[in-house]
């Protein structure tokens, strides 16, 4: 699939992350929301307007070390890390432009 | 909307929460809302169709709990009782029937971190496993060892071992290895008071009903699972794959049953409408006459494996069908046999879902006209697809895909519901099953009454003998559901 930008994340945010098969049993930290397809649905959410952006969702868009555990599985061969960073750099960027 | 919620959040956190936090620790709970969004919902088509409005399909949990051992998931039950939340566990939340969506005064108690492989017993063919492991990294260890446990649901990468059994799931290899109740032969699970329990892992006893089917099936209801024994399998010696074409799906049927009856034991079989069949095979080579494709999967010793698969093939021909040289449907099959996903369609807005029900042999040929044709009279542009697997002596499970266009969400809802009405109605009218292997979760909640007749009363009364708080994933099963006095 050649989607990019918030369509790419679309995808990830209704998909049942197959990926998280690449979570280790040590992995402390199994919060539903650190995976790719809990970020990616925060990232549409936010784009869509059905959550404020803040400095909760800030930094919960920041920790992607579950995401980047999950990349090389992916299904779709997707870099969702990579593209939840552009979102969060235009989102907050943009918000502080607007401040 | 869930802004509304995000910015309702200065209202005050209940005191219990510390209580919570004692249990658990500092890093074992959490009431951001970004958790409490993720724990929003499951892969529930219905709470798919409302997340991408910005809408829950039930509520936000209060709190998200992350065990780490049977002795913290104990202490939040009796934490519960005393304050009056409810408790739902939450596996990896592949669940399609909406059985771990929050209701009020909700704590979602992720099993995750209850994840451990405990024993591989090879002697006695038994792996105990904690609850919370994923299901592929378990199948994955047994591989190492050449061992498996012959439990493969499209889900497998996305859900947890004791998912499996609180959904009584079935996998695809089931006609061989049986379904996950066939699997399980011992368990540890947590009471909705605290209490803990185990069934020791035995073959078979005769001491009574038995025990372990309370939690195999119960969706959390009655208690959580925390450990399973599981029989497993030597890996196969081989995999021997048959591609058939059919003149028809009335040819194929009785195929299927006529090698179910004679003990024939397929690791797979698959058997596609004319729809599902055309999108696999194109009508190409000998699907061009013979319309209706059939894949069969013969494994184990080779030897035996060879014996089964030749006489399959010889009843599969006396039925008319065609062996096709041609091995892609099988190939394709065996790529995409664990994504369950449709970007095309469900990440954009068209109405998508699957049913699957049970039916007997003599049942299944109206089973699918008469559902076909209610829900192909819905809308002029909607998909009905259908297969059957998990073939059985007396009948199969009739697996439906059911695709509406890209809807506005009033009339796609609309739609949707009345999918889900005709097709139970059908099914509970022709006698079958509402359900295979998915569950009943609160989606299915309408149809128990016609499902279990007076049993659904006998249900709610071990529910309410084990539960009288009513804390444990609440009105799932079509349980009662929480009540105002059940909020402590």
């Amino acid at each position: 699939m050649a989607e990019t930008g918030i369509a790419l994340l679309r995808i990830c945010a209704f998909c049942p992350n197959p990926c998280r098969l690449a979570v280790p049993e040590d992995e402390a930290d199994q919060r539903e929301s650190r995976t790719p397809s809990a970020l990616a649905y925060l990232a549409v959410a936010l784009n869509d307007g059905f959550v404020e952006p803040d400095g909760e969702t800030q930094t919960a868009l920041a920790d992607l070390e579950l995401a980047e555990t999950c990349r090389p599985h992916c299904v779709y061969e997707f870099d969702v890390p990579a593209e939840l960073r552009a979102f969060a750099r235009k989102q907050w960027d943009e918000t502080a432009d607007h401040a | 909307m869930f802004a509304e919620v995000q910015c309702a959040r200065d209202d005050g956190d209940p005191a219990w929460l510390d209580d919570l936090k004692a249990v658990v620790g500092e890093s074992g709970l959490s009431t951001a809302f970004v958790d409490r969004l993720a724990y929003a919902r499951d892969r529930t088509p219905l709470a798919t169709f409302h997340v991408r409005s910005g809408k829950p399909l039930g509520q936000l949990p209060v709190a998200v709990a992350t065990p780490q051992s049977e002795s913290e998931v104990a202490q939040i039950f009796a934490l519960a009782n005393a304050h009056g939340f409810a408790v739902i566990p939450y596996g990896a939340g592949s669940g399609v029937v909406a059985g771990a969506i929050p209701v009020e005064n909700t704590v979602m108690l992720d099993l995750k971190r209850l994840n451990r492989f405990v024993e591989l017993d090879e002697v006695n063919g038994l792996a105990t496993v904690q609850a919370g492991m994923n299901g592929a990294r378990f199948e994955a260890l047994l591989n190492a060892r050449g061992w498996t446990c012959g439990h493969y649901p499209q889900s497998i990468r996305m859900s947890t071992v004791g998912g499996w059994a609180a959904c009584r799931g079935a996998g695809q290899a089931s006609s061989r290895y049986g379904k996950i109740e066939d699997m399980v032969v011992g368990l540890r699970a947590v009471l909705p008071n605290g209490e803990s329990l185990e069934v020791r892992p035995l073959p078979r006893r005769a001491v009574g009903p038995g025990l372990r089917d309370l939690f195999v099936g119960a969706e959390g209801t009655l208690g959580v699972i925390t450990e399973m024994t599981l029989r497993i399998w030597r890996e196969p010696e081989v995999r021997r794959p048959l591609v058939l074409a059919f003149p028809s799906l009335d040819h194929a049927w009785s195929a299927l049953r006529e090698m179910m009856q004679a003990e024939l034991r397929p690791e797979v079989a698959r058997l596609y409408d004319e729809t599902e069949s055309h999108e696999r095979t194109h009508g190409e080579g000998p699907f061009a006459r013979n319309p209706v494709l059939c894949i069969l999967v013969f494994s184990g010793k080779a030897a035996l494996a060879e014996v089964e698969e030749r006489l399959t093939r010889e009843i599969c021909v006396a039925q008319g069908a065609v062996v096709s040289d041609n091995l892609a449907p099988y190939e394709h099959w065996l790529k995409s046999r664990f994504i369950s996903y449709s970007p095309r369609y469900q990440a954009k807005r068209h109405f998508m879902d699957t049913i699957e029900i049970t039916g007997r042999w003599s049942a299944l040929p109206q089973l699918y006209q008469r559902i076909g044709a209610a829900i192909r009279e819905l809308h002029p542009d909607v998909f009905f697809g259908t297969h059957w697997s998990h073939v059985y002596p007396e009948g199969a499970c009739q697996y439906m895909t059911i695709r509406l266009p890209i809807l506005e969400d009033e009339e796609g809802l609309r739609l949707h519901a009345e999918v889900w009405q005709r097709a139970q109605s059908i099914c509970l009218e022709l006698g079958g099953s509402i359900s295979h292997h998915h569950g009943v979760g609160q989606l299915r909640n309408p149809w128990m009454r016609g499902e279990l007749g007076a049993g659904q009363d006998v249900l709610q009364r071990v529910k309410d003998a084990l539960d009288p708080r009513n804390v444990s994933n609440p009105g799932k099963l079509a349980l009662r559901p929480r009540e105002t006095n059940d909020n402590g």
